[in-house]
């Protein structure tokens, strides 16, 4: 069960898209950091820009044009990638609805306890957000969504930010309890890139994100900063688009809640005097009757290795023919139904066929 | 295990699984388990990426803190011609002769690195352990058994100027007829390792003007795509016996998508122009969105000859929901499989025969030979795709005629007209507007 849970989606395809791939690593590097573990993030990637062929840093994913630091790093775990990233994933993520064999690293762990930041870029209009160039979710859906989560608790806040043109029209349909949203431009507003790497060729990050990363990095997991600082990160002169927020839905005052409690794991730790004896695995494992330590008791397996390459078994049974019926049966077994048919009804009717 | 290792293995489904006859046995112990029940999948279109990678690391005892798992940084690794992780998990004996079995799970890092490092002060060729992974040795794993750094010196022990530092334990291994292995041991948890040298970080060089000739192996296989247009094409398979005397059975198996209408009667098998029947030929027809093209064949290669396979097939038209988002881009064709048992005279690199010091995973095979099995290169097949802007444009297309047609009927139909008085506009508007009018020479307001 993650108390602080982070979902991130990176919603475009293709090459010149790497600057959306580097926003959400960014993030993730940076929330990493504060304290949230792989387990509670579930990072959804449509496309690999690490290792694509067009990459000339094999591995490596920069935010930057001085290329300092490696956002996609030696430690990385994405969760849904490539033509996994859909609208329909992203919707029974939310909501608990997965096919039964969904691994935990891919399942949202949440109950209404937990806190959950939701970081999504991509290509965006008025009213949806694109996925992978093919399909939409409308910003009605995504309501719809964090409706049922509500109705089904399995959140106690949700913090959702989102950096794609005409963002705030997202957040516009909204109507659950306990949502703060950010976005990085209006209605009509289109949310602009920062710098392109010439190296590489293709714009390495997006303004408002590049911002909210210069912010985050002044934040270490014992800071007091407050999430309404969050909203003045990127004014107009920098990001060229206006930032939007909407609080009407968040019960707390904005200027009293933490900024690590939605970007990082600060445990509450509650002190007990009482003692508490936990049992041994090895008592566990007795007590249980006729419980064998060892699953392969009873089988044995005869000490021979198979033949790899049975040859003689392959030429045997290709020389195996199929049965077929003598050649020119099927001919005359036709002409013999039909001399059967023609005796038996009178050859009057073999005028119609012939 | 999609969880695991950050794979799309859920993509898995019976459109790309076939159950092989007789490619694939069980490389451990116990070989009465039933056929029918082993499946072959292959995803043409997943990466490998360092988000393998690191799940990958984790599963070893020191993870990548200590130990050989420090030398794989992703950085270097992927930056390479070649790099394949694997997972083989099967039942070994505990002892040669003894009754008892156990699990044994072995990880593979396979990674080619191109090239070395050229010297021009010193006039030497060469490499180290960290111009290749970026980092030396710092120690071995604590908690391993065995911890071993093997520098395979065959090639280039001949050569002028050949040099290798820090000096470790040599260890030859001959292996058939005409091939011997001459290896460099170093032992990380034999003390005298690190005795001398805090990071151990071997370094070999040789003459700059002394060309490495090594020997190919004897069986490579190569696999394209023929034809033109989005009709019709062909997939041709070349497979070379380099050996000058031997020839080689192989088993050469396929997996082609049910959208591929392959035509199994256009299965042409030739050598050197001259036809050459394979001496099995399995195959199982692919059935609409149920099940693969499956093709097996036995084929014996003559010695130093190259062998073609062509099939031709036709491309089929999907429903539009199912083409994938970057539809333009083709759809990969799954690598074909070629399994053979090779003399051991293979040149081949390191984890070959069974006698090789390094081969302690590799299937133990009854016959005189090492089992190779060899994957050929992915097939990118365009399709023939519909234009998927066509829904939407019907559907606006249908919209606005039944709008316009239907709405303006039925605004006809059920609206009731009344006249209205002019409201009198303000004294300055309906000013200007006198003026305008007298100027046109229109009636006043």
């Amino acid at each position: 069960m993650c108390q602080y849970c982070l979902i991130q989606v990176c919603t475009s395809r293709f090459w010149f898209n790497y600057r959306h791939v580097a926003n959400v690593l960014s993030v993730y590097r940076s929330v990493k950091r504060l304290g949230i573990p792989d387990s509670h993030i579930i990072m959804m990637l449509a496309d690999d820009m690490a290792c694509n062929a067009r990459n000339p840093r094999p591995a490596t994913v920069f935010n930057n044009a001085h290329e300092q630091i490696n956002v996609y790093g030696d430690d990385v775990e994405v969760d849904y990638r490539g033509y996994e990233v859909t609208v329909e994933n992203f919707v029974r993520l939310l909501m608990g609805r997965v096919p039964p064999n969904t691994p935990r690293s891919k399942r949202l762990l949440s109950d209404e306890r937990s806190n959950i930041l939701i970081y999504m870029t991509g290509h965006g209009g008025d009213g949806f957000l694109k996925f992978q160039d093919s399909e939409e979710i409308t910003n009605i859906e995504l309501a719809d969504a964090f409706e049922q989560m509500w109705q089904k608790k399995r959140y106690h806040e949700i913090a959702f930010i989102m950096d794609t043109c005409q963002a705030v029209s997202m957040y516009q349909k909204f109507y659950s309890p306990n949502i703060v949203a950010i976005a990085s431009s209006q209605v009509g507003e289109d949310s602009l890139s920062h710098h392109v790497d010439s190296s590489i060729g293709v714009y390495v990050i997006d303004r408002f994100t590049y911002y909210l990363l210069e912010f985050l990095e002044k934040i270490h997991p014992a800071s007091q900063n407050t999430m309404d600082e969050l909203f003045r990160v990127c004014p107009k002169r920098d990001c060229i688009s206006t930032p939007g927020q909407r609080t009407d839905l968040f019960s707390r005052d904005l200027s009293t809640v933490l900024i690590t409690e939605f970007f990082g794991s600060v445990r509450k730790v509650e002190l007990v005097t009482r003692v508490v004896s936990v049992p041994s695995l090895r008592d566990l494992l007795t007590t249980v009757p006729g419980k064998k330590d060892d699953i392969n008791e009873g089988v044995t397996l005869s000490n021979v290795f198979a033949d790899q390459l049975p040859v003689a078994q392959m030429v045997q049974k290709g020389k195996q023919k199929e049965w077929h019926p003598p050649d020119g049966f099927i001919l005359a077994f036709w002409a013999l139904v039909l001399l059967v048919f023609f005796k038996t009804y009178g050859m009057k009717h073999l005028t119609f066929i012939f | 295990m999609s969880g695991l290792l950050c794979a799309s293995f859920n993509f898995i489904d019976k459109t790309n699984t076939i159950a092989p006859a007789f490619g694939f046995r069980p490389m451990g112990i116990g070989n009465e388990t039933d056929e029918s029940y082993l499946r072959y999948a292959s995803l043409p279109r997943e990466i490998v990426c360092t988000e393998n990678l690191t799940p990958w690391k984790k599963l070893l005892p020191c993870d990548s803190k200590a130990g050989l798992a420090t030398l794989l940084a992703g950085g270097k690794l992927f930056n390479s011609m070649y790099y394949s992780l694997g997972l083989h998990f099967r039942p070994v004996p505990m002892r040669p002769d003894d009754a008892g079995w156990s699990w044994q799970l072995t990880q593979t890092l396979t990674v080619v690195f191109d090239g070395f490092v050229r010297s021009k002060l010193t006039g030497t060729n060469g490499w180290t352990l960290s111009s290749l992974f970026g980092r030396p040795l710092d120690g071995p794993c604590p908690i391993a058994s065995r911890s071993r750094l093997y520098v395979d010196i065959t090639d280039i022990e001949q050569a002028p100027g050949f040099s290798l530092n820090p000096a470790g334990t040599t260890v030859t291994e001959a292996s058939g007829m005409d091939r011997k292995y001459s290896y460099v041991l170093y032992n990380l948890l034999q003390p005298s390792t690190f005795a001398q040298v805090k990071r151990l970080n071997p370094s070999v060089n040789w003459d700059a003007d002394w060309d490495m000739q090594s020997q190919r192996p004897w069986l490579h296989v190569e696999r394209f795509l023929t034809g033109v247009g989005l009709h019709h094409g062909g997939i041709s398979s070349l497979l070379h016996n380099r050996h000058p005397n031997r020839s080689l059975t192989v088993h050469h198996q396929d997996t082609l998508p049910w959208f591929l209408r392959v035509y199994s009667h256009t299965l042409t098998v030739t050598t050197a122009g001259k036809a050459n029947p394979p001496s099995y030929v399995g195959y199982r027809p692919a059935r609409d969105r149920e099940r693969p093209h499956q093709l097996e064949l036995l084929l014996t290669l003559p010695p130093a000859t190259i062998t073609r396979v062509d099939i031709q097939f036709e491309r089929a038209l999907l429903t539009w929901t199912e083409y994938p988002p970057d539809a333009n881009h083709g759809v990969h064709i799954c690598a074909a499989v070629v399994t053979a048992v090779l003399p051991d005279s293979d040149p081949c690199t390191g984890l070959c025969s069974e006698n090789s010091p390094v081969s302690f995973y590799r299937p133990l095979v009854r016959d005189t030979g090492h089992l190779s099995r060899l994957y050929t290169q992915t097939l990118l097949v365009s399709l023939p795709t519909p234009d998927f802007s066509m829904p939407y444009n019907v559907v606006c297309l249908t919209c606005t005629v039944v709008a316009i047609g239907f709405g303006s009927f039925h605004n006809i139909l059920t609206r009731s007209f009344r006249t209205r008085d002019p409201a009198q506009a303000s004294g300055i508007v309906r000013h200007l507007a006198n003026l305008i009018r007298r100027w046109r020479g229109v009636p006043l307001l």
